[in-house]
């Protein structure tokens, strides 16, 4: 007599349907196949029945009820198409259509639009409406979303999304009855990383998608299916092109609903990078310098030049004077076989933590199953510290699992240098100044230790937590398990190995699960692919050791050391002094000056590949376009160089066969014990400064879209202090500033911000590329009196 | 015929909204009673049940049985909401209560909550009503002040906060649901039922929303005995109620008069017709009820029974009285009017039906007027009404439909000739 077990029997135009108590009637339609139109219903939205499309008719109900909101009973006798459910659909229908402007013609959502299919079956041939429309005045949502709200039907699907989804209500209902519109009252645009999906949900074309705009009809492309390649979810979309006659040109790239891993989003981020893909900078050709000057050659001749330097080079010193170093975006067959020719010339010298610089730890930390279970898991947890992580930037998709399990009362802890607000509400925000990391990581676990009475040991023990940390430990000691997240503020600090042990200490101690936010789509398969240099018979350098010391060849795949490394000035340096071979997807002036040789490379849209994401998914994807000009698929290029050298079993007829090859040979990880180190730094006192790059710079292709760089461009000039530390510099309000190191000067814009650590500086993306490592830095406003 | 003898008992009084004026009618014995526990909240309500009390808002449900949809032994916060929007046209008797006999109205709603089991109370006023707010105000803290509002009611433990807001002027902040929106902060748009208020109403608490009227009349209908209050009315409708009577009669008024007074009485009690004109048509429970043509309306008797035998209802008792000069055409076009400014927006018959009806009525005023819009107008109607969220869609609806049915003759002659039938060139 279980009352869980019982099942609802109702009836849909006579058919039966067995469903659980509580399901609305329109998911029991759906469930069976029934159509009932609908506008604002949205399966991933809260119910409002306001557009009043699904009415239907029920037995003994006077009134036609909205399929989406009457919940259904036992022995109920719906009717979806009775001739009363058609005349309450075909008023409604009537009704949406007399203010839409029908501009069709002209509209980008024409062909997938949601009123225009259902007009199809319940609207009139002719309009009895011969009044004035209404007209409504456009806003501008910012370079991701175009407008045209007199095609607004008001469903009020992207308002929920705000509120339900997204996390900040952005877009409003403004004014009632005939004059309701939608808007963001505030007219600043959207901010929300996850903005684009309200061109999704929107069933007309009100909100459609600015770069896309008038750039094709959905009906002439080709659909490809494709996976995210710039985080570490790896949500799964399709491509969507057009045969322009000659060519495949890249149109747009929409979500593909995978419950599993994006639900039916998209992150901004993934959505409007393709403009990069197609980018006039594209390398089309290889690339020689010979006496400094750059000249086109073929592929056999750039294949043989390569094979015969790298030759001679490991003949005459060994392949220890040979690195590569790959972008973690880079697929699965890229670092499975870069790894592998790197390995057959006798070099270990891999690597793809590019911004890290701290790897005494490496042994320690395991970079391949990051983390176990689901991504729904996230959501059933009751608590999630986030450590130098910031996801909701960073991470949107992992932060929508975050978000959730904050929703049903999941504790959230932050500790950060710096943070920016976030789209739920935590309970305990712990700011940290950038220097003084480690000796707060030290009180927090020293903290935990007290709690949980256990001894603590001899370096934590100076530290004695003061009562804020007390409170965090008390907060994530009152859970029996939760997740760490550690971020990008902690694996690129100068610190990191111990930070990264006393923060594993504290997980063990806690029982809570640690997770290292990968960088990339790929970096979980970079590790898998034994791209480290310790995976080998012998042990090669990390990044940091082959910049310390000086590489005869460096490879540098799908990679631009300006953006993708920090503490550039100095990288240059070696790179100069360096025999470069560069195989990028993108031509720069500053990829000329450094590299001595330039291969096209494909990026991830034009050829087949793999990602694993942070639960170690394995996801693979072919290519939707052709390579653009003369550029070849990374595997390929690197494949070829290994045959023309005469490498042993490098004869591959297809991706599929490095797949293969990859997943029946697995590295052997030999982790070491975590150790807390002896010694915990404490900071020097001084003010030290780290640099904040924008999500959408994280790699060649989102640097080369079009509408995302005129969003990320406005963070590039700023520098981001509190007011203790504006205080300190005679700063008292937001505004342009001098900021001077060395004997140097530059321009900046100063913002005060309360969520930046005392004693941290965070500057943008262009000015951090300007510093020299640990330089100190004076800051001067310009509006002295 | 005698007035004035339940919810404005106090008017002939000299200080009618005082403290004192209202203790010395034995005011708040019944809440003392029930307090000190000489009274079952279940005696409240089949004192109600008894009275035939119905809702005095428009929809006229029973109150007796809302009040018992409320589980008062189930635990959890629940709420009680004084509907003291009076927002449809027509209507101006709860303004007069909450201005001359605040405490009734406190009373009631004290014994209603506490019937309930609410500890908390709202009651709503609209935006204009600056004084009533203050004398609600005024009195509030009169009861506060003598222990019958608060925490720990003279100290027999039990509590019942009342709150007074003021909304900011919206028609339809009057639906119930709405309401409960506008309380929690945010925009006044009615919700889809069910669930209904009794299940999920405030903050998604158990709640009832009661019109101030029939708050207002608990005390006395305990204070006196259900059977006297039942018997100043019909027999299927219980009791008094205060009509508005407004347009053209020559002493605009509010009336407080026994249920089944014939309309012919009232219409006496306003001074009669204006002018002593004919009376063309009434409508007699505020802007959204169906109009009645005045000689049906002179044989009609005021009361539930009455009004649905001459194809109209008694609604909130706004009765809005037409002369012979009245044209039609312009009389709905005002109406609807109206309606197309406060709709809410969110559902789209309403949203989008309102403005084309009033495009309609604007071009048929204008002299381009086609035969066929009369047709239409009914057609537009019978679209909106049964498929909106709230009863907004039928209060549009309704007007339409029975201004045509019993003038028609006046809308075709102004489609078709451009000018008002009644008025002339």
């Amino acid at each position: 007599m279980s009352q869980i077990e019982e099942k609802i029997t109702l009836f849909i135009d006579d058919q039966c349907i067995k469903c659980s108590p509580g399901t609305t009637i329109i998911e029991a339609a759906d469930s069976v196949g029934i159509y009932i139109p609908r506008f604002c219903y949205h399966e991933k939205l809260s119910v409002v029945a306001s557009c009043r499309m699904c009415l239907v008719e029920v037995e003994k109900a006077p009134k036609t009820l909205p399929a989406c909101a009457t919940p259904v009973a036992n022995d109920m006798h719906v009717y979806t198409r009775s001739q009363k459910a058609r005349q309450s659909q075909k008023a409604v229908m009537e009704f949406l259509l007399i203010n839409h402007p029908l501009d069709c013609p002209i509209c980008d959502q024409g062909g997938e639009c949601e009123l225009q299919d259902i007009a199809m079956g319940y609207g009139e041939g002719v309009s009895k409406f011969t009044k004035d429309k209404r007209v409504v005045y456009d806003e501008n949502l910012g370079p991701l979303v175009e407008t045209d709200m007199t095609r607004c039907i008001h469903c009020t699907r992207c308002v929920r999304f705000g509120t339900e989804i997204a996390g900040i209500e952005e877009l409003g209902a403004l004014k009632r009855g005939n004059h309701m519109n939608i808007g963001t009252y505030l007219k600043k645009g959207l901010k929300s990383e996850l903005s684009g999906n309200v061109i999704d949900i929107c069933p007309v074309g009100a909100l459609t998608s600015k770069p896309y705009r008038f750039h094709g009809r959905s009906w002439g492309f080709s659909q490809h299916m494709s996976i995210g390649p710039h985080d570490c979810v790896g949500s799964n979309t399709y491509i969507h092109s057009i045969n322009n006659g000659n060519n495949l040109d890249i149109m747009r790239v929409v979500p593909r609903k995978n419950d599993r891993v994006n639900e039916t989003w998209l992150s901004d981020r993934d959505r409007f990078s393709y403009e990069g893909i197609q980018h006039k900078k594209r390398l089309t050709h290889p690339l020689v310098k010979k006496n400094g000057q750059w000249k086109e050659v073929s592929w056999a001749h750039v294949i043989s030049y390569i094979a015969d330097c790298l030759k001679q080079v490991t003949d005459s010193k060994g392949g220890q004077k040979i690195a590569a170093l790959a972008h973690p975006s880079s697929t699965c067959e890229e670092f499975y076989l870069l790894q592998k020719l790197f390995r057959q010339l006798g070099s270990n010298n891999l690597d793809f933590r590019l911004k890290e610089s701290d790897f005494k730890d490496q042994y320690q930390i395991n970079y391949t199953t990051n983390l176990s279970g689901s991504f729904e898991d996230i959501e059933q947890s009751r608590c999630i510290t986030l450590i130098g992580a910031n996801t909701r930037n960073d991470q949107p998709m992992l932060n929508h699992r975050i978000r959730k399990s904050v929703l049903s009362g999941a504790d959230c802890i932050r500790i950060d240098s710096h943070m920016s607000p976030m789209n739920f509400k935590t309970t305990h925000d712990f700011l940290t100044p950038h220097d003084e990391w480690s000796s707060n990581l030290a009180q927090l676990l020293h903290a935990v230790l007290d709690i949980k009475k256990q001894p603590v040991p001899k370096s934590i023990q100076i530290h004695k937590p003061t009562d804020d940390i007390t409170k965090l430990a008390k907060t994530i000691c009152k859970h029996k398990s939760g997740y760490i997240f550690v971020g990008k503020h902690i694996m690129h600090h100068d610190n990191a190995s111990s930070m990264r042990a006393i923060i594993q200490t504290i997980a063990k101690e806690t029982n809570h699960t640690i997770t290292f936010i990968s960088e990339g789509a790929n970096a979980v398969g970079g590790a898998k692919m034994g791209m480290l240099p310790y995976l080998g018979k012998t042990i090669g350098l990390d990044k940091e050791a082959i910049f310390k010391n000086t590489m005869s060849i460096l490879w540098l795949h799908q990679l631009d050391p300006e953006h993708d490394m920090t503490h550039y000035t100095e990288v240059k340096n070696k790179l100069e002094k360096s025999f470069v071979i560069s195989c990028n997807a993108y031509d720069s002036d500053e990829l000329r000056s450094y590299a001595d040789v330039i291969i096209p490379a494909c990026t991830f849209a034009e050829m087949s590949g793999t990602f694993i994401n942070l639960l170690g998914q394995q996801q693979r994807f072919h290519a939707a376009l052709p390579p653009l000009g003369d550029s070849k698929a990374g595997w390929k290029i690197i494949a070829a160089i290994a045959q023309t050298m005469q490498l042993n079993s490098f004869n591959y007829p297809h991706s599929q066969a490095v797949v293969d090859e990859f997943n029946s040979n697995h590295f052997e990880f030999n982790y070491q014990e975590n150790t807390l180190p002896e010694t915990i730094d404490n900071g020097n006192g001084h003010h030290s400064w780290v640099s904040f790059d924008h999500p959408f710079n994280v790699d060649g292709i989102t640097r080369h879209a079009k509408a995302l760089q005129e969003v990320a461009k406005e963070d590039d000039w700023i520098i981001r202090i509190n007011s203790h530390v504006a205080n300190y510099y005679g700063i008292d309000h937001d505004g342009a500033a001098t900021l001077s190191f060395g004997t140097q000067n530059i321009q900046v814009f100063v913002i005060i911000d309360e969520l930046i650590a005392n004693k941290t500086i965070v500057v943008g993306k262009e000015i951090a590329t300007l510093l020299p490592k640990n330089c100190k830095i004076e800051l001067k406003s310009n509006h002295d009196k | 015929m005698k007035q004035n003898l339940v919810c404005y008992r106090t008017f002939e009084e000299k200080s009618p909204s005082s403290f004192e004026t209202y203790k010395k009618l034995n005011g708040y014995s019944t809440w003392e009673k029930l307090l000190k526990g000489k009274m079952k909240p279940s005696d409240v309500i089949d004192a109600i049940k008894a009275a035939g009390l119905m809702g005095r808002g428009g929809a006229g449900f029973p109150t007796g049985l809302k009040m018992s949809f409320i589980n008062r032994d189930k635990e959890g916060q629940k709420y009680l909401v004084c509907n003291s929007d009076e927002s449809e046209p027509g209507t101006s008797k709860d303004r007069f209560i909450m201005q001359k006999n605040p405490h009734q109205l406190i009373e009631g709603m004290a014994i209603a909550a506490y019937t309930m089991g609410a500890t908390v109370g709202y009651n709503y006023m609209r935006g204009e009503f600056m004084t009533e707010f203050e004398s609600c105000e005024k009195a509030l803290k009169e009861a506060k002040k003598a222990g019958l509002i608060g925490k720990n009611i003279l100290g027999t433990g039990i509590d019942f906060e009342l709150i007074n807001i003021i909304g900011a002027g919206a028609y339809i902040v009057g639906e119930e649901t709405a309401m409960l929106e506008s309380i929690e902060g945010k925009r006044a748009m009615p919700r889809f039922k069910p669930p209904f208020p009794a299940n999920y109403g405030l903050y998604g608490k158990p709640t009832t929303v009661n019109n101030t009227e029939s708050l207002a009349s608990i005390p006395v209908i305990l204070d006196k005995g259900p059977e006297w209050f039942k018997k100043l009315g019909t027999e299927k409708s219980g009791g008094t109620k205060i009509f508005s009577v407004s347009g053209h009669v020559a002493k605009p008024g509010v009336f407080e008069i026994p249920m089944g007074t014939p309309f012919k009485d009232l219409l006496e009690l306003a001074g009669g017709m204006l002018d002593s004109r004919g009376c063309k048509a009434v409508i007699p429970g505020g802007s959204s009820m169906k109009i009645v043509p005045g000689k049906i309306m002179l044989n009609a008797e005021m009361s539930y029974e009455g009004m649905q035998s001459v194809g109209s209802a008694i609604g909130s008792g706004g009765v809005i009285v037409m002369d012979d000069r009245t044209c039609m055409v312009e009389a709905l076009a005002c109406v609807i009017k109206f309606y197309e400014d406060e709709s809410c927006g969110q559902c789209t018959p309403c949203r989008e039906g309102t403005n084309w009806l009033h495009q309609n009525l604007r071009d048929i005023l204008a002299g381009k007027g086609n035969i066929k819009d009369v047709d239409l107008l009914v057609e537009i109607a019978g679209k909106i009404e049964g498929k909106t969220i709230c009863a907004f869609g039928e209060a549009v609806a309704w007007p339409v439909q029975s201004f045509i049915e019993h003038f028609r003759d006046e809308f075709e002659f102004y489609c078709k000739n451009g000018y008002s039938k009644v008025k002339g060139k």
